[in-house]
């Protein structure tokens, strides 16, 4: 493994998360490992209930963990109040849904001016900000009603940048937002993750946001990491029968039309019951290609395939890993109108 | 809260009304004891227990005193008492209840368990048992109202700042390391500002009768000092001789209670009426409002009910129209029309009333939908789309309304069909699919029931029956085990199967026509994926035309035949899948496939993206609605709106400038 927080800036080691106690007891998280590159994005793929925001909520500290370590920049942030003090400067995060993430009450100045005292630098760097956003700096003097939902993600995006921090996490920071207004800032966080190198941990639950933007990318499964990879990689050749399902799920444009027909990975029945979730491999009673269908293969509800040895660049928790039909070749072709 | 508002409120009767008695009350109260208290201390021996006179308005009392004077005069010891207690409850119980949004949660536990408790206990039992401990008087009145308020607007804080801690800019400021006291006073009280304020006005006229109820009971307060309530008190004694000498305080008791009341019902109203001076035809609201019309709309019209899916309706009315295509696959659209036509709508449009006059969220549409047919209608937040659907389902919400040139629906001139006969027309043959399939059913319901409800209502069938049919077409939807489904409650089943449920809901009454908006929104991908199977393989069997409505035009391709792209209320293109795929004619259609990344998108370039955003209703511009966003864009564009017209076969754009030919790539 490589010398802690030279690669990467975000390493994380058996994060586990629970809520509530007793019977009623939600493991949302189960002893994950992440690695965020250092100046690259990774994106966290998987669907809702997966535990991919608990993530998120625990690396900024608004979520305790009931195990295992956080690194940011090699210090641990589980391990005490100022380590995680000093982390408020290191990571910021930008919310999903910008109508509830901006104090109503606070002008535009205000709430970013808020995120600016913590730096210690003084407002004049606020019309530069906006800029930076594409936001005009007479936004400054505005509330957030004033705002349309593109324009009000621009000033979180703005408020987490105020703070100058090495690593952003944004969680599903363009799923409330309209298709042409989602292309804005999507290029917007491109655009500032190459200009100053940032580091994001980009959280989604759209796996071709998910294909524009990341380098690496991991899928969470019922509060585990099921396959991890870096992105070329992983679409080019993905290994969990879960990945599989999530990327032929995604709508193709460019595809021919009609493309709702059956396919082969289709998860079977209904998604499991998370406070109980299944024994062996988690993903084993809806698996097109599992025990639920293939008989000989009874050992992914038995034994838990684990992803082990994070260190592999390419690694999947399932016990059949390698024995996938490789997916058809994308297309590459331009999509039609995609000319300027 | 703005200025502009407040004067708003003031204008409405009880707005005035309470501020003129508020404002009057100060006036005696700051006035009253300069003005009568030396008439109201002067003993009259001789004018003892007099009735009301021109000299004495509510009489005198024992030893002679002018008991006007003395109420007059007793305004401010009244109003400062109701006012101190009630700035006791404040100051200690929103405190306490807002602390809530910042304490750790074992400390949070505890503190919400004392206010629970504390509010379980009876209000005025309390104030009478701390004005006994403390001791009976003023002091003690004052005390035992204000503590007894108190858990009152701790739970009332503690409610309203939690909800606010949950919120993700309370999250964001978190995030930013800002300590907890300026989170409290930054981000959690100015958001809970106003409904504290309402309750506290309200409560000042709350402990106004409070105190006045324990002077009355002589245990507040005590001569010589006097309030309204001791005035009453004490007028009460010789009531029959002279009424006016309690019956004078008690009316300003109550007229006092009344303005504080009055007062906090009109700031209630001020801060309520928001949300519909914003915009009523947002997609949500008018979902929901439609999900509930929908929900209502069985059970209104039962004594039609005999008429089922039948061919009666064309009987004895004589209509030239009427009876057609009632029989779903009968041979009965007769007559020289296009024989296959489920929906022909010509220059649909819908007006909301709004504060800055009337805005039209859709503007004169014209489409067809055919028998069988799978439609997509596509189209950015405010662009019309569910409001479309929502007018053809006669579901549009108050106050929206909607007007066309014609409309046929199942070749029957919707107009002239009377309305108990519209609503079993529409509620057998039209099935409706939510975004949100947790909150378009019953919770209280199994959801085997709330199938059978459908067909029970409309086509008379029996429990039993109703029952069976439910649960065949639970099965046909693929929920596995529907008979055990069927006897569940909703909160039991996934997502995935919820929206299932609600397409079976749709299919009971053998609809021609599914009209599903945003039906995978809140669905995972793979879900979604499958929903859509579902849904094209409903339109297959039956044979009912589906329209499809979403923001997302790939997952629109998935499932439709023909897509209609629409745009601050107009449709701009229609168009079939293939040639949608291939390449569209009109640049906000282009632009739109452009900017969704899919798995093919470079991601060495940037996204493709419309610059500016969609047009306000209220303010459109005169020409092309997307001209000011568009490149193509010239004089014409600005001045004059393109109509849809046809460009080859059966694609319609409403463009001066469509793209035609083969795509080129730049």
């Amino acid at each position: 493994m490589s010398k802690p927080g030279r690669m990467n800036i975000l390493e994380i080691r058996g994060l586990t998360i629970r809520f509530g106690t007793g019977r009623k007891t939600l493991v949302a998280v189960d002893g994950i490992d992440l690695d965020v590159p250092r100046g690259g994005i990774l994106g966290l793929v998987g669907e809702s209930g997966s535990g991919k925001s608990t993530v998120a909520r625990a690396v900024v500290g608004l979520i305790r963990s009931a195990g295992g370590t956080i690194r940011l920049n090699g210090a641990d942030l589980t391990a005490g109040a100022a380590e995680r003090r000093a982390a408020r400067r290191t990571v910021q995060m930008i919310f999903q849904d910008p109508y509830a993430s901006l104090n109503p009450r606070m002008r535009v100045s205000a709430i970013i001016g808020e995120a600016m005292r913590l730096r210690g630098t003084g407002a004049e760097r606020i019309p530069g900000l906006l800029d930076e956003v594409g936001l005009d700096p007479a936004t400054a003097s505005r509330y957030p009603r004033e705002l349309s939902g593109g324009q009000r993600q621009r000033v979180a995006i703005a408020r987490a940048l105020a703070v100058e921090p090495e690593l952003i996490i944004a969680d599903e920071i363009t799923s409330s937002l309209d298709v042409s207004v989602q292309a804005q800032v999507l290029n917007l966080l491109r655009d500032i993750q190459r200009r100053s190198s940032l580091s994001v941990l980009l959280i989604a639950h759209n796996v071709a946001v998910v294909r524009y933007l990341s380098d690496s990318v991991a899928v969470m499964h019922m509060g585990r990491i099921v396959e991890a990879a870096p992105a070329a990689e992983f679409f080019r050749a993905p290994q969990h029968p879960y990945s599989r399902t999530l990327l032929d799920a995604v709508p193709q444009l460019a595809g021919a039309a009609d493309t709702a027909g059956a396919s082969a990975w289709t998860p079977v029945g209904e998604p499991s019951d998370p406070h109980e979730p299944p024994t062996g491999c988690r993903f084993h009673p809806r698996c097109p290609v599992g025990p639920a269908v293939a008989a000989d293969r009874d050992i992914c509800r038995t034994l838990d395939p684990g992803a082990d040895a994070a260190s592999r660049p390419h690694r999947a928790a399932c016990h059949f890993a390698g024995m996938l039909p490789a997916p058809p070749p994308q297309v590459i072709a331009a999509t039609p109108g995609q000319e300027r | 809260m703005s200025s502009s508002r407040l004067r708003r409120a003031l204008a409405t009767p009880t707005g005035m009304a309470a501020a003129i008695v508020i404002a009057a009350m100060l006036v005696l109260a700051v006035i009253g004891p300069i003005v009568w208290g030396s008439k109201a201390a002067a003993i009259d021996v001789p004018a003892a227990l007099e009735g009301p006179s021109w000299q004495h308005l509510f009489g005198t009392d024992q030893i002679g005193r002018d008991i006007f004077s003395r109420t007059m005069a007793a305004t401010r010891l009244s109003l400062e008492l109701a006012v101190l207690s009630t700035l006791i409850a404040v100051g200690i119980g929103i405190p306490v209840g807002i602390t809530q949004a910042v304490l750790g949660p074992r400390l949070r536990r505890s503190v919400a368990g004392v206010i629970s408790a504390a509010v379980a206990f009876p209000g005025l039992l309390l104030a009478l048992f701390i004005n006994t401990i403390i001791g009976i008087g003023a002091t003690g009145a004052v005390l035992g109202i204000g503590i007894a308020m108190i858990p009152g607007f701790a739970r009332l804080a503690q409610t309203l700042s939690a909800s606010i801690a949950g919120l993700d800019y309370v999250a964001a400021a978190r995030t930013l390391g800002i300590s907890r006291i300026r989170i409290l006073f930054f981000h959690v009280l100015p958001n809970i500002a106003e409904p504290l304020t309402l309750t506290g006005t309200m409560s000042v006229g709350w402990s106004l009768l409070g105190i006045s109820a324990l002077s009355f009971l002589g245990l507040g307060v005590r001569p010589p000092s006097y309030d309204w309530g001791s005035l009453l008190g004490s007028g009460l004694q010789y009531v029959y001789e002279n009424p006016m000498a309690s019956l004078g305080p008690g009316a300003f008791i109550v007229l006092a209670g009344l303005a504080f009341n009055l007062a906090g019902e009109t700031l209630a109203r001020v801060q309520g009426g928001t949300p519909v001076a914003g915009r009523p035809w947002s997609g949500a609201g008018a979902v929901g409002a439609a999900a509930s019309a929908l929900a209502t709309a069985p059970a209104a019209d039962a004594p039609v009910a005999a008429v089922a899916d039948g061919e009666a309706d064309a009987g004895p009315g004589g209509e030239p129209d009427a009876g057609v295509g009632d029989e779903p696959d009968g041979p009965a659209f007769a007559g020289e029309r296009e024989p296959d036509l489920v929906l022909e709508v010509s220059d649909l449009s819908v007006r909301f009333p709004g504060a800055a006059g009337i805005v039209t969220p859709v503007r004169g549409l014209s489409f067809t939908i055919r028998a069988g047919e799978r439609i997509g209608i596509v189209g950015e937040s405010g662009s019309g789309k569910s409001m479309t659907v929502l007018a053809l389902a006669q579901l549009l919400p108050y106050p929206g309304r909607a007007s066309w040139k014609s409309l046929r629906y199942l070749g029957r001139d919707l107009r002239s069909v009377p309305a108990p006969e519209l609503r079993h027309l529409l509620g057998t043959s039209m099935a409706l699919v939510f975004q949100d399939p947790a909150s378009s059913l019953n919770p209280a319901l199994r959801v085997g029931r709330q199938l059978a409800e459908v067909v029970q209502v409309h086509s008379g069938l029996r429990r039993r029956e109703a029952m069976e049919l439910a649960v065949t077409r639970l099965r046909e939807v693929q929920i596995a085990r529907p008979e055990l489904r069927a006897q569940q409650y909703p909160h039991e089943f996934s997502g995935g199967m919820r929206q299932r449920a609600m397409i079976a809901t749709g299919l009971m009454g053998r609809p021609q026509l599914i009209i599903a908006d945003e039906p995978t929104t809140a669905l995972d991908v793979t879900v979604q994926r499958q929903i859509l199977l579902l849904l094209r393989q409903v339109n297959q069997d039956s044979g009912a035309a589906v329209v499809m409505i979403s923001h997302d035009v790939s997952v629109v391709t998935m499932l439709c035949q023909r897509v209609l792209v629409m745009y601050a209320g107009r449709i701009v293109e229609d168009i079939s899948t293939e040639q949608l795929l291939a390449g569209p004619a009109h640049p906000y259609t282009r632009a739109l496939l452009a900017s969704v990344p899919d798995m093919s998108t470079d991601r060495d370039r940037p996204l493709v993206t419309i610059g500016g955003r969609p047009p306000a209703l209220d303010a459109l511009p005169p020409g092309c609605a997307f001209a000011p966003r568009c490149p193509l864009a010239d004089e014409r564009c600005r001045a004059a709106d393109p109509a849809l017209e046809p460009l080859a076969g059966d694609h319609r754009v409403a463009c001066w400038h469509p793209h035609i030919g083969r795509p080129t790539s730049a």
